[in-house]
């Protein structure tokens, strides 16, 4: 007898989580967030040419190219302003759908290598900031790159030569957090 | 019951053996003798379960608006990774070491594990580690009186658990007396906790003997995140004053340190015949510096001392007449110090090592017998890619206990404790490897490996694992294990000879019971088979069960001798009991953990455990014995639940429910009646420093017993307000 009630307690218990479980509240976690405000920092610290976008008199465009993981900080980095101008997110499936953008972030993933490679090669010599999230992507090529480090804070590098290449000035500001790298020997 | 609270006196102290106590005061009239024997050995306990999920309370921090920090600001705070960067799944990301030595997420764990992250232990309100263990799924903590706890997995639980390991920052502290843990003396600042990793189920391979039903390993924060201030204090009842402090600074560029201090005053608990003496006063400062060079290179020093009085009422048996005993309210003194360094180097993505040094005095000192332990341990452990497809992680290490026991005070012509050498070097001497193979990329993954040592109780002992994990998707992952531990001898049974009072306590020749040591006892092992399924539904649900079937083989058993006497200066007689392996057991749970993020402010939390534990002592032992010894698997509790809201009313003001149900113990004699318990804290932040808590703990009853014995503690209702202020 004893039983009976702990029985029924853990029972209720899960079906308390199992009607819990039909509601869903899409979060991005605390990484991303912490992403999405870098993101609105690369705004800030990195000089375009004129006439990068179209509109870029008014706005910043950043594009997230991939299965958004951001959520609600995605939203969030929609409603903040950099020197007067807006930022507009823009979501892109594949690269087949890309539109010019201040920022691109390229979705980490199994198929994020591809994606890397298609962006820079759709992308090439156009003043577009490529935001990869993997290992080893500011070498090949993009612009910047985000990491954890040991420390369990995000950190990025960023590639000198390719934000040469695409005609993109980065302040001192973001350097001086940066990681500084250059391509991989084997990157043209 | 004179006779408990004589042994209790007699034996290390309410802290340690109630069990043995009991022993040691049963009747000679044997039957009942027998079943007081039973105590000490397996009780079975219930084992609750990890909660997965990322959606476990994440640092405060995560609450900030992120896009409101600087620069600067926002690269140091910490993040929860949602997923490697190398589309890993995003199942339960967090990190833990415990389980292969390496670091890993729970959702890549082939193991059945919980993390109590540092947000979760402020949320609990709790001031001690024990008391936030009551959380984790899978453990069944059971406070034995107001100095002592018995905090188990999947069974075996009581005042004598001797199947944990237990860690704080790499450095062990269970005790080569019981090979057990004095919960009293295990404490750290809890605000600066990074987490505590709880395995259940057998960690051997990697961390060895006495990892047996589970590893709980405290992990503190780098002194690079415990930078400034921190002034902590409170009070309430049973815990009528504590305090503490943390300061954390910078040298240099690369060298953090923080030191800390605190102190607690515990009231008595009283048990059937009023209060049992168990107050104690506990006092530990300590340091930690972490310097980091460069890139690779982290070297941590860490130091810590404390000191603690512990009430006791003590009896101790003595050859004058015409009680043969004398027992007094009294206290002893428990101490420790270490010193631990740490050298980790990463060689590259893939590969690093760690070396690990550390030095551990601990000194308990009773009115009749000292006991003092200095360990020295060396570990080296190093890791990398042997191909594409296969990490290997191998290491070794060296660990020399001098434990010394002396007889001390009056010379009452019979010691309470005495030890065959009263001093020895018990070394151990280790090496492991174990290897994860990657089976089909990114989905499934076998991990072989075994520990080796050699021990100087019972000599060489293998344990080897095989683990097998499938992540059919992200959100999912499935694993499956079977392992070989050995809980190896300690001092209580390869060398201690613990006498209580004599029974009955009064008459003219008197009869003591005696404990006697078993230099051929063999260590206790066990084959676990552990399956468990681990699912995120959705992106604020998460689920995770495990199922194991555990059998044992050589468990001890606490035999009866014969009747001799005693030479000495007086008639005696000494009933001998002696400490055999001589049972085999198996144990079979099921755990259950369920954590749903209803709300970006609420969070519920669920977690059921079931054990079934049966045990079969030798057919040709003494039906007391048998009885006795079977008692075991009714001393832990067959189902328990857990339940916990958290929920943030506003910006400021938190309230957290927790609920629990513990089943009876039917077991101890009396039998321990099921409860239900209910703790409630309400937090508030007043101002961007300060934060004021009330906690309110067992409010549903006045009282409760959680753990039989000799004269079982009463745990009061109780309620605590503290105050934080950090800057």
């Amino acid at each position: 007898m004893v039983r009976a009630p702990s029985w029924l307690i853990g029972l209720l218990a899960l079906l308390l989580l199992a009607v819990g479980s039909l509601r869903s509240d899409a979060q991005g976690t605390d990484e991303y967030g912490v992403k999405a405000a870098c993101l609105k920092f690369f705004c800030h610290y990195v000089d375009w040419p004129n006439n990068a976008v179209p509109g870029d008199d008014k706005m910043y465009v950043v594009g997230v190219l991939g299965p958004d993981p951001f959520g609600d900080h995605l939203d969030k980095l929609g409603q903040q302003t950099v020197k007067g101008k807006k930022i507009v997110v823009r979501q892109f499936k594949a690269i087949e759908d890309y539109k010019p953008c201040h920022i691109l972030f390229i979705v980490a993933g199994a198929d994020a290598d591809g994606r890397l490679t298609k962006a820079l090669a759709t992308t090439k010599k156009a003043p577009v900031l490529l935001v990869g999230d993997m290992e080893g992507f500011a070498q090949r090529g993009s612009v910047v790159n985000f990491f954890i480090d040991d420390q369990s804070t995000v950190k990025f590098e960023i590639n000198t030569d390719a934000a040469k290449r695409a005609g993109l000035t980065i302040s001192s500001q973001l350097l001086r957090v940066a990681r500084i790298v250059k391509d991989a020997k084997e990157t043209k | 019951m004179s006779a408990v609270s004589l042994f209790r006196a007699s034996v290390l102290g309410s802290t340690l053996f109630t069990p043995l106590l009991l022993l040691l005061s049963a009747n000679p009239a044997a039957a009942q003798k027998a079943q007081l024997l039973a105590p000490v050995v397996p009780s079975g306990e219930v084992a609750p379960q990890p909660v997965p999920g990322k959606d476990q309370p994440e640092e405060k921090k995560g609450k900030e608006d992120l896009f409101k920090l600087d620069l600067d600001k926002l690269l140091q705070v910490p993040v929860s990774p949602s997923a490697p960067s190398t589309a890993a799944p995003t199942l339960s990301p967090q990190q833990l070491t415990s389980v292969g030595r390496q670091e890993t997420t729970v959702g890549r764990s082939p193991s059945a594990v919980f993390i109590v992250t540092n947000e979760m232990i402020r949320r609990s309100g709790a001031t001690s580690i024990p008391e936030v263990l009551r959380m984790v799924p899978g453990l069944d903590v059971a406070r034995t009186n107001s100095n002592s706890w018995g905090v188990s997995s999947r069974g075996f639980n009581g005042s004598l658990v001797n199947k944990m390991l237990v860690q704080v920052d790499g450095r062990v502290v269970y005790n080569p007396i019981f090979s057990g843990v004095f919960w009293n003396t295990v404490d750290v600042m809890l605000q600066d906790v990074e987490r505590i990793e709880v395995i259940r189920g057998p960690g051997a391979t990697v961390w060895g003997a006495n990892a047996v039903n589970g590893i709980i390993n405290i992990v503190t924060k780098s002194a690079a995140d415990t930078q400034g201030g921190l002034i902590t204090g409170g009070g309430g009842y049973p815990e009528r004053v504590s305090g503490g402090f943390r300061y954390g600074g910078k040298i240099g560029d690369d060298l953090y340190y923080r030191v800390y201090g605190k102190g607690l005053d515990m009231a008595s608990f009283s048990g059937p015949a009023g209060s049992l003496n168990d107050g104690w006063q506990h006092g530990q400062v300590g340091l930690r510096l972490d310097w980091k060079p460069g890139e690779r290179d982290t070297f941590t020093f860490q130091a810590d001392t404390f000191d603690q009085q512990t009430g006791v009422l003590g009896t101790h048996p003595t050859l004058i007449p015409p009680a043969f005993a004398f027992r007094t309210a009294e206290k002893e003194n428990f101490s420790g110090k270490d010193v631990l360094w740490r050298w980790s180097h990463k060689i590259d993505e893939k590969s690093d090592w760690r070396l690990q040094i550390y030095y551990d005095n601990f000194a308990l000192h009773r009115t009749d017998t000292k006991f003092d332990i200095n360990t020295f341990d060396l570990d080296f452990q190093h890791q990398f890619p042997l191909t594409a497809r296969q990490q290997i992680i191998y290491g070794f290490g060296f660990r020399r206990e001098n434990v010394v026991v002396q007889p001390v005070g009056p010379d009452t012509g019979i010691n309470a404790i005495q030890s065959i050498p009263p001093t020895r070097d018990l070394n151990i001497v280790s090496a492991f490897i174990q290897d994860q193979i990657t089976l089909v990329k990114d989905r499934l993954y076998l991990t072989v490996g075994s520990k080796f040592e050699h021990n100087t109780y019972t000599g060489f002992e293998y344990q080897p694992t095989a683990r097998l994990l499938w992540t059919p998707t992200e959100k999912q992952s499935v694993w499956a294990a079977v392992s070989r531990a050995v809980r190896t001898p300690s001092l209580i049974e390869e060398q201690l000879l613990i006498t209580g009072a004599p029974i009955p306590p009064v008459g003219a020749i008197p009869v003591f019971t005696q404990l006697q040591p078993n230099t051929g006892f063999l260590s206790e092992t066990l084959i676990a088979y552990e399956l468990g399924y681990r699912v995120q539904p959705t992106e604020t649900v998460s689920l995770d069960f495990a199922v194991f079937a555990n059998d044992y083989g050589r468990l001890e058993v606490f035999l009866p001798g014969k009747l001799t006497p005693l030479m000495a200066a007086v008639p005696a007689f000494i009933f001998p009991i002696n400490i055999q392996n001589r049972m085999a057991g198996q144990t079979y749970g099921a755990e259950i953990a369920a954590n749903w993020k209803v709300t970006e402010q609420w969070r519920l939390y669920a977690a059921y455990t079931f054990l079934d534990m049966q045990l079969h002592a030798e057919p040709t032992l003494p039906i007391g014995t048998i009885t006795s010894s079977e008692a075991a698997a009714r001393q832990s509790p067959s189902n328990q639940v857990f339940l916990q809201s958290s929920w943030d009313l506003t910006e400021r003001l938190e309230l957290d429910v927790m609920g629990r149900y513990v089943d009876g113990l039917s077991g101890f004699t009396p039998t321990v009646s099921q409860y239900f318990e209910l703790d409630v804290r309400v937090g508030w932040k007043a101002s961007k420093n300060l934060e004021l808590s009330v906690l309110g703990m067992n409010l549903l009853s006045r009282q409760h017993v959680e753990l039989g014995g000799g004269s079982p503690a009463q745990v009061p209702r109780g309620i605590y307000g503290m105050m934080t202020y950090r800057w």
